[in-house]
């Protein structure tokens, strides 16, 4: 017997039913399928380009064709081949079928920026969704055929193939909105539009209120939200005896974080602005942004309090230092990183956030929030009481209505938005990596 | 022995009174202990005393309540849910379960070293003058907060324990611990950095900084290599000059190199206790000598 058929005779049940007569027939309908698939899509280009209005764009059922011809071929390929595959090819397969899938979106057909009515031509839909399936269904497939065909041998593999695609699809889509919004957005990024507001009588753009808008509602919602979600977060870990309210504090920090957000502008609206000045302000945002950072805040916090090592806890504790003292000075501060990486990555959150400051916050070609001056008394609380502008909304402002610059302005506030939220998580994931090399448990 | 009475801050007014005989060797007089965890009884009516500047250890084999035993000293028991005491432990004729002990102060004077060593995350100075420094806040809840504002403007913190500058408390404390020379460059340096042995001598410098008058140990040198342990047992010889030691101990052999007197608990029961060398050589039960022996355990 041979070391392969060894493994198999111990592999599971279902192992079994797939190397067994069924399994090979499954295989074979599989293939089948392939090859009926690639046909129907090799038919649909031919008649488009005989008939162009059959589909209204070639391209894309040619490398349709294409693509399931050439999946078809390296499963054929490897079936003949029955060696060892190394895992770079299904890495290179993956990428390909990321790739393709983006590239046929990319040369879909645009309908602009109206939202068509699922009337009249139907046909480019229908090609998107199915193609969608047809990809993600090549891509499932694919990795299931390598543990068919082999499961003893090909385990590793398909898991390497999976782990590969799900690494590929995040990476890929996160770049591609990098590159495109860079592209798109890099021409209007100079110093007087990052550093100036709009002058509409000149017709010059400027997005400097909104930059500092967004700004001052992340510092106050980061201001209102740390000191309570630590705080509650310390409460819990070290205080709570009893399980059912740490139960409690949690099962509502899981629901205050997956509650939308647009439900949490609409309280604001409904029951903060009237008690503050009755119209939008920064004060209303910050609490309502704060409202929103504050169940990530006591998730984090209690994790990293949670991790500090009771060791510590026992040995400041057996120096003769009081409870409260052990927390401030031994657990806090090797919980610090953890908090801060916590708090970085929620605020990354907010930051673009446009539905819960909507209402609330922001308008449209407000001055930047200004509480100093060189005069007496130097410090103003005034701009809290009045609207601000923000990254987000200015975007969504431009697309919606047309209003504060054109399309090139709205893709330079993006790329401004982007770097901002990205320079958040940089931060956060470098203080974190730091701090994992240097505190040694 | 001295019979203690319960719940009495100060036993030696009591016996005086009574005209009892005063042991002035004991450190630590434990009288009928029993530590309950929820309904398990880890500690059954145990009673022994615990000689000033000697070093004791405790043997007897796993789960046999070495720890619990001594981790009842300090307190620390207080910690686990659900532990509870009963009996009477006596440090400096003390009460320690009695109501008007505070807890903070007890383990200021009885030390603690824990099994595996666990430096805080801070520099080697910040680790030893940790314990004069939750001291200092201690008093601060004492007296008030603006009892230590003159300290604000002094140029040198200094120990609240006994008045020496933090420097010199660290420096001292460092020297003893016989880890001076080997880090004296290193003192604003990480204390994670350093090797075990080096930790588990920096946790012994950081227990001294508060002038503990007895130091517990619970099996100390058990996470070291042998060179790093015989380090820490040279160290223990010398400190016991100074202070009163109780080392818990699995290990038979260093129990008889460096303890002046041992003692041998069996399931939560004080099966012998007596100078070592008689202890290992005659034991007066039977139980102990099978247990030398490596006959049980
Ligand atoms: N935190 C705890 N909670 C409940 N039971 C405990 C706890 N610590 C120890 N025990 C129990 O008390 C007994 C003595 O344990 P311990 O003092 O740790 O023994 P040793 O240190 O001699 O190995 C054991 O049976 C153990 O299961
Ligand atoms: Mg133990």
């Amino acid at each position: 017997m041979s070391p392969v058929d060894e493994n198999i005779s111990e592999t599971s049940v279902v192992d079994k039913l797939f190397v067994s007569v069924e399994g090979k027939l499954m295989r074979r309908l599989m293939l089948a399928l392939w090859l009926v698939m690639g046909m129907v899509f090799l038919a649909i280009s031919t008649l488009t380009a005989i008939w162009p209005n059959f589909l209204s764009n070639v391209v894309i059922s040619t490398l349709g064709a294409f693509l399931l011809v050439a999946v078809g071929l390296t499963i054929v390929a490897f079936k003949l081949l029955k060696e060892y595959q190394p895992p770079m090819i299904h890495f290179l397969l993956s990428l390909f079928l990321i790739a393709f899938s983006g590239v046929v979106f990319l040369f879909f057909p645009n309908h602009g920026l109206e939202i068509p009515a699922l009337e009249g031509d139907v046909t480019p839909q229908l090609a998107t969704i199915s193609l969608f399936f047809i990809v993600t269904f090549a891509t499932v497939w694919t990795g299931l055929l390598f543990y068919w065909e082999n499961p003893a041998h090909n385990r590793q593999l398909a898991v390497q193939y999976f782990t590969w695609v799900s690494v590929a699809i995040p990476l890929g889509v996160l770049t591609f909105f990098i590159v495109y919004t860079i592209m798109e957005g890099s021409s209007v990024i100079t110093w007087d539009f990052i550093s100036s507001a709009s002058d509409l009588m000149r017709g010059e753009i400027g997005i400097f209120p909104a930059i500092m808008g967004t700004f001052s509602l992340i510092i106050g919602a980061t201001v209102f939200a740390v000191p309570l979600g630590v705080g509650a977060a310390i409460f819990l870990t070290e205080y709570a005896k009893r399980g059912w309210i740490k139960q409690a504090v949690g099962v509502t920090a899981d629901c205050l974080w997956s509650t939308p957000s647009i439900v949490f502008g609409l309280f604001g609206y409904v029951f903060l602005v009237p008690r503050i000045t009755g119209h939008s302000t920064l004060l209303a945002g910050q609490i309502i942004l704060a409202a929103m950072l504050l169940p990530l805040t006591i998730a984090t916090s209690t994790e990293a309090i949670t991790a500090v090592p009771d060791e510590f806890r026992n040995g400041s504790l057996a120096l003769g230092a009081s409870k409260w003292w052990t927390i401030r000075r031994v657990v806090l501060p090797s919980s610090v990183p953890s908090i801060v990486t916590g708090v970085l990555l929620g605020v990354g959150r907010i930051a673009g956030e446009t539905a819960p400051i909507m209402l609330i916050a922001v308008a449209s070609h407000t001055n930047a929030p200004n509480f100093f001056s060189l005069s007496p008394p130097y410090f103003h609380l005034g701009p809290l009481f009045s609207e601000v502008d923000a990254l987000p909304y200015r975007l969504y402002s431009i697309y919606k209505a047309g209003v504060g610059g054109s399309i090139h302005e709205a893709w330079g506030t993006a790329m401004v938005l982007i770097a901002l939220v990205l320079m958040f998580y940089g931060l956060g994931i470098s203080i974190r990596s730091y701090y994992r090399r240097n505190r040694g448990w | 022995m001295v019979p203690l009475t319960k719940g009495k801050t100060n036993l030696r007014e009591i016996r005086e009174k009574e005209k009892i005989d005063i042991s002035t060797e004991a450190a630590v007089e434990i009288r009928n202990l029993d530590v309950y965890y929820g309904k398990e009884r880890a500690i059954k009516n145990v009673s022994l005393d615990i000689l000033k500047k000697k070093v004791t250890s405790l043997i007897g084999p796993s789960g046999c309540g070495k720890s619990t035993l001594l981790r009842s000293i300090n307190r620390m028991n207080d910690l686990v849910d659900g532990a509870r005491v009963e009996g009477t432990i006596a440090v400096d004729d003390r009460d320690i379960y009695s109501k008007d002990v505070q807890v903070s102060k007890l383990r200021q004077k009885v030390g603690q070293v824990f099994q595996k060593p666990n430096p805080f995350p801070k520099s080697v100075y910040d680790n030893i003058a940790f314990g004069p420094r939750a001291y200092r806040h201690h008093l601060r809840k004492e007296k008030g907060v603006f009892s230590s504002f003159k300290g604000i403007f002094r140029r040198e913190e200094r120990s609240p324990i006994d008045g020496r500058p933090m420097d010199q408390v660290v420096r001292d404390s460092l020297e003893q611990a016989a880890l001076l020379d080997e880090i004296e460059e290193k003192l604003h340096e990480s204390a994670i950095d350093l090797s075990g042995g080096q930790q588990q001598r920096l946790c012994i410098a950081r227990c001294l900084a508060t002038k503990p008058e007895i130091i517990l140990m619970d099996e100390p040198t058990s996470s070291l290599d042998p060179i790093s342990a015989g380090r820490i047992e040279d160290l223990i010889e010398e400190l016991s000059q100074e202070y009163t030691v109780l080392i818990v101990t699995h290990n038979m052999q260093q129990a008889a190199r460096i303890s002046d007197r041992t003692a041998l608990l069996w399931l939560g029961e004080l099966i012998e206790m007596g100078k070592t060398e008689a202890l290992f050589e005659k034991p007066e039960k039977e139980m102990t000598e099978k247990y030398i022996t490596g006959r049980v355990g």
